[in-house]
């Protein structure tokens, strides 16, 4: 087998006992890359010499065998929203094109500490707003899968990158889906942790109560590793969970008999495409089989998720948006007379359309007069979400539920009305509105062939029922 | 505006100063159409109700008010992506200028 195509846990194995070198390692997968990328489109950065100079450390360290870690000479992708040093981090818009970010993140420290191996920063929607990666100001990404259909969004370029074997993972960021839906698009593991278990320092805010980064994996195992490496306090985030989580890799294979497993029927109904719904109810039978008790359950609070989410998205990203002016960092407008038309032009000229939009949105919302009809209400369905989640999880251990309404769409089906782009996250938006762990599986393909996944949400930190059950999932939709 | 076409009473200008945005022609028409249809879409929450929705009691994310353990960055670090510099400042247009009331 290519190393191209290999789960991160073979890869390490190969690596640590010195079959492959971490050097052999990175020119495999920066030549798939070269192969592959002018048609997927994942990459917007690939970092060639770096990437080599970090490999030549890794095996100087596979070597001596000193500070070895499961990642060590493992190559992995990072979202164009994700800060590393001394790299262009453009959160795929023109109004950032240019800027070189002046330090790591922390996921993304931890990972190079680690000895893993960066080859490049990949596509995305602008600032995270987007289900298709089609409103980056760069490029389009397509879906391995099948060239001709997105590969979601906004973490597609991450997500293509896994899939096509041109990154052995990739670090994603998730703030009402994008991790975990181009995962399902493209057949591959999409985790969103826990509000709070990742730091987000260093990742460029969209909006900040509910952003977080996740990994983007081939299977379950190696979404659990990735997981234990970037997880963790960090005194440079605010909202940095103090709470220590045992390794999840301990979880992988772990019995899922007797476990509890709720459907929650608001995201099973009429919106759901036939075909994911039965992929929905497939994978409830065979958790049953193993053991699991599966019963049908309701999360009224559900029905309202759509709209709080985008009043509380577009309403954050409206504020931290604000800070691109022209002045500090960024696209800079000439010729102005003034620093208001400074700001006004330097903003018009370097956001896309949809940003636009949600900060237009976020800022109508949080207008005078139009505060409490829409920013209230919004706040107050979102802790009913919670409480609807607190008594599920009372009862059940997880829930199982789609990731998105469909498979992936072709680019000439993706509608243009905002609207009905938005809906699409009803599956997903629950997740971060609560602000609890939530992976995408792959699980079979549609009759047509299309990538299917289903996804499993657990309590806040409960990332192993997660791990454990998505592991079993994982083996019965290879039998 | 027609009220029946913008049952919001969306002054696309007026958001569009306050999120120092300029629209263009076809932007505003467009912003027109869609904003209300977004709107309509939030609207449909339940208005807040005191029984049913007491807080959730939530913890203070808010650190210890004490220097952060890491150094601050170093100023270089920070003026690298600064499109224009003078002197080591950020440069930046008049904000006031001869024409302001």
């Amino acid at each position: 087998m290519n190393v191209c195509d290999m789960t991160v846990a073979a890869l390490s194995a190969l690596l640590r006992k010195r079959e492959i070198s971490a050097v052999e390692t990175a020119n495999a997968f920066l030549a798939r890359i070269a192969e592959r990328d002018g048609l997927h489109g994942a990459f917007l950065t690939t970092t060639a010499d770096l990437a080599l100079r970090q490999a030549a450390r890794a095996d100087a360290r596979l070597a001596s065998g000193e500070n070895v870690t499961l990642l060590t000479g493992v190559p992995f992708a990072v979202k164009d929203n994700i800060c590393v040093k001394g790299v262009r981090t453009t959160c795929g818009s023109r109004i950032l094109s240019g800027y070189i970010a002046p330090y790591d993140a922390f996921a993304a420290r931890r990972l190079l500490d680690g000895g893993a191996v960066l080859l490049g920063k990949t596509n995305m929607d602008e600032f995270g707003m987007g289900a298709s990666t089609t409103h980056s100001a760069f490029q389009i990404t397509r879906n391995p899968a099948d060239p001709d259909r997105i590969p979601g969004g906004s973490s597609g370029g991450s997500a293509a990158a896994v899939a096509a074997g041109e990154a052995a993972f990739a670090l994603g960021s998730d703030t009402g889906g994008s991790v975990r839906q181009p995962a399902a698009f493209c057949g591959a593991v999409g985790l969103k942790p826990t509000y709070g278990a990742v730091s987000r320092r260093g990742l460029v805010a969209f909006a900040s109560s509910l952003d977080q980064i996740g990994p983007l994996t081939r299977c379950v195992g190696d979404a659990a590793l990735v997981f234990d490496a970037i997880a963790g306090h960090d005194d440079g985030d605010a909202t940095s969970a103090r709470r220590r989580l045992p390794p999840l890799a301990d979880a992988v294979g772990r019995e899922v008999s007797g476990m509890r497993a709720g459907l929650p029927r608001e995201l099973l109904g009429d919106g759901i495409d036939p075909q994911i719904r039965e992929a929905v109810r497939n994978a409830a039978r065979r958790l049953a089989s193993l053991g699991v008790r599966v019963e049908e359950t309701s999360l009224p609070a559900l029905t309202q998720t759509l709209g709080a989410y985008y009043v509380i998205s577009s309403a954050e990203a409206s504020s931290n948006l604000a800070r691109y002016d022209g002045v500090r960092y960024g696209r800079r407008a000439e010729n102005c007379p003034d620093a208001a038309s400074l700001y006004v032009r330097s903003r018009s000229e370097g956001f896309g359309d949809e940003v636009k939009r949600r900060i237009l949105l976020g800022t109508f919302v949080l207008s005078a007069g139009f505060r409490d009809a829409y920013y209230q209400r919004a706040v107050a369905a979102r802790a009913r979400v919670r409480r609807d989640f607190d008594r599920a999880f009372a009862d059940f251990d997880f829930l199982l539920a789609p990731t998105a309404p469909t498979a992936a769409p072709r680019f000439d089906e993706t509608p243009d009305d905002p609207v009905r782009v938005y809906a699409g996250g009803v599956c997903t938006v629950p997740a971060n509105l609560a602000g609890l762990p939530a992976m995408s599986v792959p699980f079979g393909k549609t009759p047509d062939g299309r990538p299917a996944a289903v996804q499993l949400i657990g309590p806040a930190f409960g990332e192993e029922v997660l791990i454990a059950a998505g592991h079993a999932l994982e083996q019965e939709a290879k039998a | 505006m027609q009220k029946a076409n913008n049952p919001y009473a969306v002054d696309p200008d007026e958001i569009a100063s306050l999120a120092k945005l300029r629209l263009t022609p076809a932007e505003r028409e467009r912003l027109l159409r869609e904003l209300p249809e977004l709107i309509a879409f939030a609207a449909g929450l339940d208005a807040p109700d005191e029984a049913r929705d007491a807080a959730v009691p939530e913890k203070s994310a808010l650190r210890p008010d004490a220097p952060a353990a890491d150094p601050t960055f170093d100023r270089a670090i920070m003026r690298a992506d600064a499109p224009v510099l003078r002197d080591g400042c950020f440069v930046v247009p008049a904000v006031v200028t001869e024409d302001a009331g």
